[in-house]
This record gives C-alpha cells, structure tokens and sequence, in this order.
C-alpha cells in the first residue's frame, strides 16, 4: 500500500495534536521529515496542511468530541490516492510516526493509540508494529546511555570504547530498521502467461491451413487442367500431322 | 494464355502455405523468446532477493554475536568480578525485584559451597563455553544454512555430512563457494567471524546450469521449472527474513538491558570503592543497587544463552516463546529504575 505524500503529512500533523500542541521537538522534527519526503513542495503546502488539521480537530461539537476528530482525519487522509508511485509505503509512514513520537521526551498513549489504528487501517503487520516500537525503544535507551557515559567522572580511554560501541549499536539498530521498511519494497517478477490463443497465432496458424488446403485444390485442378492440356496438346500435334501427310500427298500428286 | 495463370495459382498457394507455417514459426520463437527471457528474469530476481536477504542474515547474526561479546565482556564480567567480593549478600529483604527470591535460593547454595565466586561464574559459563567452542556457534549461526542452501556442487546441504557439510553451510554465510565465484570457505569463516564479506550469487550454479529451450514447449517446460525454482528461492527468503528480524529483536533486546546493567555494574564497583565489601554495611540504597544489578545479570545471562537457530536451522522455539517474557523483564526494570 502507497500512500499520498501530502496526506501522510497531514497524519504526521494529528499524531502531534494527539497529546495536546505540538511540542518543538515534535515540530522540527516534523519539519525535518517533510522536507525529506517532498522536497520540492513541502515548503508551499506546509502551513496549508497546518491549518486544515486545525479546523478539523476544532470542528466538534464538545471537548469529549476530540479524539474521535482525530481519527476521523486520519481515516480521510489514509483514503487519499498515492500520486503515481511518487508515495510513502505504510511501514515508513509507522516508523516516521514513531520517530515523531519519540521526539519529545514521553511518547505518550494517546499517540500509541492512534499509530495503533493507522496500523489496523492499513493493514500492516501487528509484528511490523511491535518490531519498530522495540526498535525505537532500543534507540531511546541508547541515546541516554551515551548521554550519561559522556557525563560520566570516569577516564576517557574508558568511556571511548564505550561510546564506539554505542555509536555501532544506533546504526546496527536503524540498519534492522531500514531493511524491515525495504521488505515492503518488494515485488517479484510476474510470470507471463503463453499466448495460447493469441490472434497473430491464431492467423497464422488459419493462413498456413488455408494456404495448405488451397494448395491441395490447385494441385488437383492442376492435375485435371493438366491432363486436357496433354489431350488438346495430343490432339492439336496429330491434327497438324495429319495436315503435313495430306499436304506433303497433295504436292507429289501436284508434282505427278 | 491460360498455362502462366495456373502456375501461379499453384504458386500462391504453395506460398500462402509456406508463409502461414512460416508466421506461426515466428510467433513461436518470439514467444519461446519472451517466455525464456521472463524465466530468466524471475530467476535472476527471486534469486539475487534471496542472496541479498541471505547476506542481511548473516550480517544480523554477525552483530548479535559480536554484541553478546561485548556485553559479555564490557559489562558482565566485570559484574561477576566485583559481585564476586561482596561478601554476606542477603537478597530476601529486596523486595519488589523480579526474580531475586530465585536468586537468593542461588546464592544459598553458593554459600554451602563456601565460594561466591561459584555464582559468577556459573553466571557466566554458558556463554563462555559456548565463546571457546567458537564464538557463534554458540549462538546457532552454524546450523542456520543447512535448511534452505544449496551447495555449490548443487547438493542440498541437508543430504552431506561430517566435513562436507560443515564447509558448506560455512560457504552459506560466505556466498558460495569458490567454484561457483563465491568466497568459499574463508569468507565462511570471515562472516562467522563477524567481519561482512562480499556477496556472490548463492545461486549462480543453479542459474548457469540451467537449460534454456529455443521452442515453445521447451520454453513452457522451462518456465515450470523455474515456478518451482523460485518458490524455494521464496521460502528461504521467508526463512531468512524471520532469521534476520528476530535476530535483531534480540539485538535490541540486549542493547536495551545493556544499557540498564552497565551503568549498575559502575554503581556497584563505586559501592564497594566507598562502602566496601560487607553487604550487611551497605545502605539501604546500595543494598537495592546491587539487589537490581544482579538481577539485570541474570536477565543478560538469559539472553546470552538464547540460541537464534535449531539444529536444523530454523529458527529455535526459545528465541520465539522467551522473547515475550525477555520483553516483560525488561520493561519492569525500565520501570523501576525509571527508564
């Protein structure tokens, strides 16, 4: 499933309603993601985008009428056409959620709930889900032990390792990550199916027997034409022997 | 003249004849062509997705090995060296950690025994026993290609045995062997080893061996093969890709409770510099720091001694059932430890 770039950001911008305003971690991270996924014009549809989440999240009829709101955007936003292949597959779509999520410091269940119901819409894998969630776990755990080794009273040649290690481990982790979102990019070859009765066959096939049995005709007529030839042929060749005989007996009797 | 006529009624028939047998033959070999080059290239794909998905396997098995290394050494060890000198450690007051009443009945027994030292290295002696029999084949790597790879003498590795199949599935991980382009057995060892080698087409044996028919039929006979061909390509890809992604969900799974122990183990080593050795002087604090630092130990050790892979190279059941109840533990730690 490929889903349109624009309407993707647009569920980027409810994720950070979800929990209330956007906080600015969320928002640079938001800004730093659509200026990936559509460079040309995310810059000119930005606050567009912006201002349409706005009214749709207002347009209830009581505070209670929120979250319902919310999901109600998304669903419209999920059912918008990709443009072409120009679109982002739905495991990238989960996992820039999660990483808008996890900008701020509580990844909260309001957010979790709603990347829940992009899951369920879409279709994708519950294991897909669970794997990422772990994975960006696994990525928040790292960042802060680095940060605390980095702040640590213990000699560098000590902690250099350490932060090597950690380092290998962020990039080993988003490696898993960005093969699990390349699994979806795939498509095998389709099989072609033999022309069995394809019409160029089909033709050739009738103008083969056609051809074969008009040769057949022409052959017989041939035969038959053939054989009057040799008769008439005979017939003329006698006749004109004939004529040279009473020729020849006319011109000795002549001579006579 | 009637005689020009009729020959070249004879002529066109024979012609029409000719042209249509000529039309169809055509026909054929352009679709035998595009049959043959279809085949080809649904082949040449299943084939390099299932190379490629072979080497992500074995760069996420590589990875976890080195990663358990690490942690086994970095973080581990040097737990079972400093909890080795705290003497009169009393577990049964530290209430609220998962499993320590196991850990107290544990160190019971140690006790009995008279040496504490036992538990740091029964904490540690799966994993270093399985490190000196060769560091991955501790962890299943080795059986890993034996279910889905050919030899490239063509062979399935399941049917060769003793050494042969040993170099095989080492050939597996390393892209075929050097008859059919691959690495061999060095790079075998190379990608055991955790170094990435190259890749080579897996397949390329099966793919140049394989006969391409010029006619229709052969093409259609051909093609049926290669249904069959790319279907195993599809179910080892199937395989390597469950391989690769729990692989990694225990790649993570370790960093995360890594980066829960490794900062106790420094906690724990600074206790016994400042309070020293006697866990009955410890604070109430200290005492619940060395109390979570062995347990995270426990959980470590639990994970370390999780093999990926069966003996027959699927992927092990433990990996499957524990990794729920792996998650679980962690999340309590992260919990308590406000993570």
């Amino acid at each position: 499933m490929v889903l349109n770039k624009r309407a993707a950001l647009k569920i980027f911008c409810y994720l950070m309603a979800a929990d209330g305003a956007a906080t600015a971690d969320e928002q640079e991270c938001f800004q730093a993601i659509g200026t990936e996924l559509d460079p040309d014009a995310f810059c000119e549809y930005r606050e567009q985008i912006v201002e349409e989440v706005d009214r749709q999240i207002h347009s209830g009829i009581e505070e209670e009428d929120a979250y319902e709101l919310l999901l109600e955007g998304i669903d419209r936003e999920l059912a918008v056409p990709a443009e072409g292949e120009a679109g982002i597959g739905v495991r990238l779509l989960v996992w820039d959620l999660l990483t808008i999520a996890f900008s701020n410091a509580e990844y909260a269940g309001a957010e979790r709930k709603l990347i829940k119901h992009i899951v369920r819409v879409t279709g994708m894998e519950h294991s897909v889900f669970f794997e990422m969630e772990h994975s960006m776990k696994t990525i928040a755990a790292i960042e802060k032990e680095m940060n605390w080794i980095e702040q640590s009273n213990r000699p560098y040649a000590q902690v250099r390792p350490i932060v090597d290690e950690l380092q290998n481990r962020r990039a080993a982790t988003m490696e898993g990550i960005r093969q699990l979102i390349q699994d979806e990019e795939y498509e095998s070859v389709e099989k072609i199916a033999p022309p069995k009765d394809s019409k160029i066959a089909k033709w050739s096939a009738n103008f083969a027997s056609t051809g074969t049995e008009l040769g057949g005709k022409f052959a017989g007529a041939t035969k038959s034409i053939a054989g009057s030839i040799n008769k008439q042929t005979r017939k003329l060749f006698s006749r004109s022997k004939d004529a040279n005989a009473g020729e020849h007996t006319e011109a000795e009797s002549t001579e006579e | 003249m009637p005689l020009p006529i009729v020959f070249i009624g004879i002529a066109a028939a024979t012609g029409a004849a000719g042209a249509g047998a000529a039309v169809k033959a055509g026909v054929d070999h352009n679709t035998a062509k595009k049959i043959n080059s279809n085949t080809e290239e649904r082949i040449m794909h299943a084939a390099l997705r299932l190379e490629g998905l072979r080497h992500q396997c074995g760069e996420a098995l590589g990875s976890l090995g080195k990663e358990k290394m690490q942690v086994l050494s970095a973080s581990l060890l040097p737990f079972v060296d400093a909890f080795a000198k705290i003497k009169n450690v009393d577990f049964a007051e530290s209430s609220g950690l998962l499993e320590l009443s196991k850990l107290h009945d544990d160190s019971a027994s140690f006790e009995k025994e008279d040496t504490l030292e036992h538990f740091g290295v029964s904490l540690a002696g799966g994993s270093l026993a399985g490190l000196t029999g060769g560091a991955l084949a501790a962890f299943g790597a080795y059986s890993a290609a034996s279910t889905f790879a050919v030899a490239s003498t063509g062979t399935a590795i399941s049917s060769l045995s003793g050494a042969a199949a040993t170099n095989a599935t080492l050939a597996f991980f390393g892209g075929g062997s050097l008859a059919t382009g691959g690495l061999g057995m060095a790079g075998g060892t190379a990608v055991l080893g955790g170094l990435v080698a190259g890749p080579a087409l897996l397949v390329m044996g099966v793919i140049v061996s394989a006969k391409v028919g010029k006619g229709l039929e052969e093409a259609k006979r051909y093609a049926a093969q290669a249904d069959e061909l790319c279907q195993q390509f599809e179910n080892g890809a199937v395989q390597c890709v469950a391989i690769r992604r729990r692989t990694w969900m225990f790649y993570n799974l370790l960093a995360r409770l890594d980066a829960l122990f490794l900062p106790l183990v420094f906690d724990l080593e600074r206790i016994i510099e400042t309070e020293g050795t006697d866990y009955a002087l410890y604070t109430e604090d200290s005492k619940k720091t060395v109390a979570m630092a062995a347990s995270a130990a426990m959980s470590v050790k639990a994970v370390l001694d999780t093999p990926m892979l069966s003996e027959d190279g699927s992927l092990a059941d433990s990996a499957e059932t524990e990794f729920p109840r792996f998650l679980e533990d962690i999340r309590a730690k992260e919990k308590l430890l406000g993570n």
